[in-house]
Formats: structure tokens, sequence, C-alpha cells
């Protein structure tokens, strides 16, 4: 027999996908751009600004939220509720300097690269020499 | 030829020299002054495709440098 439930004396509450979901901070590179997953988009808030960095010397890109008064703050992320997707860019100075920096990198590979949240910093940092191959979805059919 | 004609001859020759010399912009690529973050270099989407070829210049010679130290 069916447990009854007086259906109205519940005080439901809508669940947020986005703050349960356990993605990761990860980096996607490929021939044509770069995509940064949910992950990245969650461990910085959903930010309006960013500012791109690169360490040559050490191979490290880093992502830091930031406010958009600050030096070369660019436009990023729309507020939570609103950004449903993982975000995508195919400048060229973001990919072309990345991709120098993934040893023996090829065009026709995709890389995944793991961040890592530092969160004093708003930070995520890419260490692109620990770049993984990855299959483009196509090549897996 | 007179020594009058010959200095006519070398003034406008000189009056017709053109300079040639082109005259490269210099970009100076920003970098992190403070914090944990110093000395990483700031990546701009809006760079001009001269500015975007220059940084990649100056990333291949740090790459290089590194190689070169570390062999």
């Amino acid at each position: 027999m069916a447990t009854k439930i007086d259906f109205a004396s519940l005080q439901l509450e809508p669940i947020d996908m986005n703050t349960y979901s356990n993605t990761r901070p990860d980096l996607y590179i490929n021939r044509t751009g770069i995509t940064f997953s949910r992950g990245v988009l969650e461990c910085l808030n959903y930010p309006s600004y960013v500012q791109y960095l690169l360490d040559p010397q050490n191979k490290v890109f880093a992502l830091r939220a930031c406010k958009g008064t600050e030096t070369k703050a660019k436009a990023f992320s729309k507020p939570r509720g609103e950004q449903s997707n993982s975000i995508s860019t195919n400048v060229k100075a973001l990919q072309g300097a990345l991709t120098r920096l993934i040893p023996g990198y090829s065009d026709a590979k995709r890389y995944m690269i793991e961040g890592q949240f530092v969160s004093a910093d708003k930070t995520v940092y890419f260490v692109l020499q620990d770049a993984v191959e990855k299959t483009f979805f196509k090549d897996k059919q | 030829m007179h020594d009058w004609e010959r200095v006519q001859a070398m003034i406008d020759s000189g009056r017709r020299v053109k300079k040639t010399e082109i005259i490269r912009k210099k970009f100076e690529f920003a970098r992190v002054k403070s914090g944990s973050l110093r000395g990483f270099y700031y990546l701009d989407p809006d760079w001009s495709r001269q500015e975007r070829d220059q940084f990649f210049t100056l990333m291949d010679a740090i790459i290089n440098r590194v190689d070169q130290n570390d062999e």
C-alpha cells in the first residue's frame, strides 16, 4: 500500500543542478579554439570579467576573475541562472599562445587540461605540460 | 663640369633622397606586477595580428631559452 503524503503541506525547493554538479574545472583546446568547462565557471562563480594570464617560462595559463575596471579585463560569463553552457572562444591570441606551450602539439588532436582552483587568488591555473590527448567526438563514432 | 655645377648636382641628388627607413611600432606586453601571479603576461583577445605575432615571437624566445637551460 502506497504511503499517503499530504502534498499541500510539503515545502519543496527547486534543486539547482549547477550547484550539485560534479564538474571539474577543465580546459579543452583544439584546432579551432578553446573551451572552459562548467566547472571553471562554478569555481570562479560565473564571473562577468576575467583576466587571461600566461607564464611562458613555467608553461602555466591562468584565468582570474576580476572587476571590469582592472587591467585587460575581458567580458566572460553571464550570471549563474542565465549561463547555460560552457564557454568557448576562437580567439587566435589565446589558442595560438596555449598550443605553443603544449608538448608535441598537433592540429589533428584535442587536448584536455585539468585546472587547479585557488580561491584566495580567485584563479584557476592550468599547467599546459599536463595536457592530455583526447579523441574528437566524431572519431569515437 | 664646373665646380658650381657639380655642387648643384650634389644638392639636387640630396634633395631626392627619400627616407626609406620603416619605423616599426614596438609593443610593450604588460605583466602582473604584484601578488601570486607576478610576472604573468596579460593575454589580450583584442590584439591586432601584428601584436599577436610579436607576442608569439617573444614566447618562442622564452621557450627556447628555457629549453637551452634544461639541456
